[in-house]
């Protein structure tokens, strides 16, 4: 509680001091999407290298929603979050691999959807290639709050499973999911529910980045380097708790937009430097110092 | 058949294959409640493939299972631990990131009918001491406790213990004896894998060996050791 408290008043206050309004929204925008991806890889042990394949399916559904609806933004948010768990609820079978392959496999599955809304052919649809446009929506203050109570969604979400006894079934599917179905939990049904709210973040975060923006492609929102953000972030700041992946987040990407700002030639460098340290002496991310020390980390 | 008696489990005839190897070729026995039945035979007679039948790892080429009256062959894994079935692993396997205390929490949350307090089961099975301790920093002889402790904490009515003896020292493997008895004495029906005779010995009350999938001998354990065909399996022919 006290995170989320501290996170709302920050996003709450910050805009009055500090007038780049975008860099806060994606900051948002990235912690939820960490955070969602913390749900089905830190707590079930799944990583989904497409992940981004939500946040897309989410942009168009509330997109289109909007345009061929004529559906206010919220109402389309939410349609883009429930596109992203119909995408979700078509890759179930994936469980059926494990490790690599399973990630592997959902990277090709994001990649396709974004073939397919790329697609000039279906431009009578999805615009295709050319893009999408929003100007009837466009309200980035209204955006902005939706973001942020997406991301106090995700938040509350992410700690509640934490301390559930589904957060215990799910910690048990990723220490052994052959001993969890021998405890009597349902395997198949609790990775499967993870898996969809992981969705559902991600697809109503998508859906509010699109109509934040108003204008964007589809490479925009099937970026492969929004995946790998969230990847990264959850690892640095450790994935399995609340707090890692905000802190995660905060720190990398405020380093990112810092160092891109200040001295863009060392930019990759130090970046990349970064990572490499972190992966060399604190694998369990960030928040593994403060364990270290007998802290429990929420 | 009095109530009492009639079999908690019944196996009929079950063929598994894997590839060009039959692991199960016609197996049956069945298990009263309170009767511990010992399961032996040579590496790769498919002891361990009839545990993994029985719980629900693989879909069978044919046979049947019944628990308690019912047939089972279609019901998944973790519906037939809400039933009453459950097993310790040959290999221990807990789940080595979460708490003693969690791995057993688990277990009582999801897999029984009966709520199990898992301070108690870890009584019964003396971890209680180490119940906060992650279970990955448990020796090897723990994990197998906590294995059970594990089962126990679904309340099954159907016990299968896979080698649970091996690794264990004399003392540890009399008090394990002394435990298996004692489930056995509340009702349990027991099916005990084993490789060690002594063991085997102490605990069962009548012993299936198996060869190649099949059944050698049915009986009482100080007979087996007289049939030539057990102890051609055994030794080889």
């Amino acid at each position: 509680m006290v995170i989320v408290a501290i996170t709302v008043l920050a996003y709450v206050f910050i805009p009055y001091g500090y007038d780049n309004q975008f860099l806060l929204f994606n900051m948002m925008m990235y912690m939820a999407l960490a955070q969602g991806l913390n749900i089905i890889y830190g707590y079930t042990g799944y990583l989904p290298f497409g992940y981004v394949g939500f946040f897309g399916a989410g942009a168009y559904g509330g997109a289109l929603a909007i345009i061929y609806l004529h559906w206010s933004p919220f109402p389309a948010v939410l349609l883009g979050g429930l596109a992203a768990v119909l995408v979700g609820m078509l890759l179930i079978p994936l469980f059926r691999l494990s490790g690599a392959y399973f990630s592997i496999a959902n990277l090709a599955a994001a990649e396709a959807l974004y073939y397919i809304i790329a697609n000039p052919h279906l431009a009578s649809v999805t615009q295709g290639p050319y893009g999408i446009s929003l100007p009837q929506v466009y309200d980035p203050n209204a955006a902005y709050w939706t973001m942020l109570a997406i991301l106090v969604f995700a938040l509350i979400l992410s700690g509640l499973m934490r301390r559930s006894r589904f957060g215990l079934a799910l910690g048990a599917i990723r220490e052994n999911p052959v001993s969890a179905e021998m405890a009597g939990v349902n395997v198949v049904r609790a990775r499967a529910i993870a898996w969809l709210l992981s969705a559902f973040i991600a697809g109503v975060s998508g859906a509010a980045f699109g109509w934040y923006i108003s204008v964007f492609y589809p490479e925009t929102v099937f970026s492969l380097s929004i995946t790998v953000f969230a990847i990264v972030f959850v690892l640095f700041g450790g994935a399995g708790t609340l707090l890692g992946p905000l802190v995660g987040t905060l720190v990398l990407y405020g380093a990112y937009n810092y160092i891109g700002i200040s001295t863009p030639q060392y930019f990759q460098l130090t970046y990349g430097l970064l990572i490499i340290l972190l992966v060399l002496f604190l694998p369990s991310g960030l928040t593994s110092l403060l364990r270290k020390r007998g802290i429990d980390v929420p | 058949m009095s109530p009492d008696t009639s079999p908690v489990l019944e196996v009929e005839d079950l063929h598994k294959h894997f590839g060009g190897l039959k692991a199960l070729d016609g197996i049956s026995f069945r298990i009263a409640p309170g009767e511990i039945l010992g399961l032996a035979g040579p590496n790769g007679s498919g002891k361990t493939t009839c545990i993994n039948a029985i719980t629900g790892v693989f879909r069978l080429d044919s046979g049947t299972i019944r628990f308690a009256g019912n047939t089972i062959n279609r019901v998944p894994t973790y519906r037939r631990v809400r039933l009453g079935i459950n097993r310790s692993f040959q290999v221990p396997s807990p789940f080595l990131g979460l708490s003693v205390m969690e791995n057993v929490a688990v277990a009582s949350i999801y897999g029984g009918n009966k709520k199990q307090n898992p301070d108690h089961i870890l009584e019964i099975t003396g971890l209680a001491q180490l119940k906060d301790r992650p279970a990955g920093s448990l020796n090897s002889s723990q994990q197998k406790l906590l294995d059970l402790s594990r089962a126990l904490a679904t309340s099954p009515r159907l016990l299968l213990v896979d080698e649970i003896g091996a690794g264990l020292n004399s003392s540890e493997l009399t008090r394990m004896t002394e435990r298996l008895r004692a489930l056995a004495a509340q009702g349990m029906a027991l099916l005990v894998v084993e490789h060690l005779m002594d063991f085997l010995d102490r605990v069962t009350d009548r012993i299936v060996v198996m060869d190649a999938g099949r059944e050698l001998f049915s009986g009482q354990l100080y007979e087996a050791a007289e049939d030539p065909r057990v102890v051609e399996a055994f030794l080889g022919g």
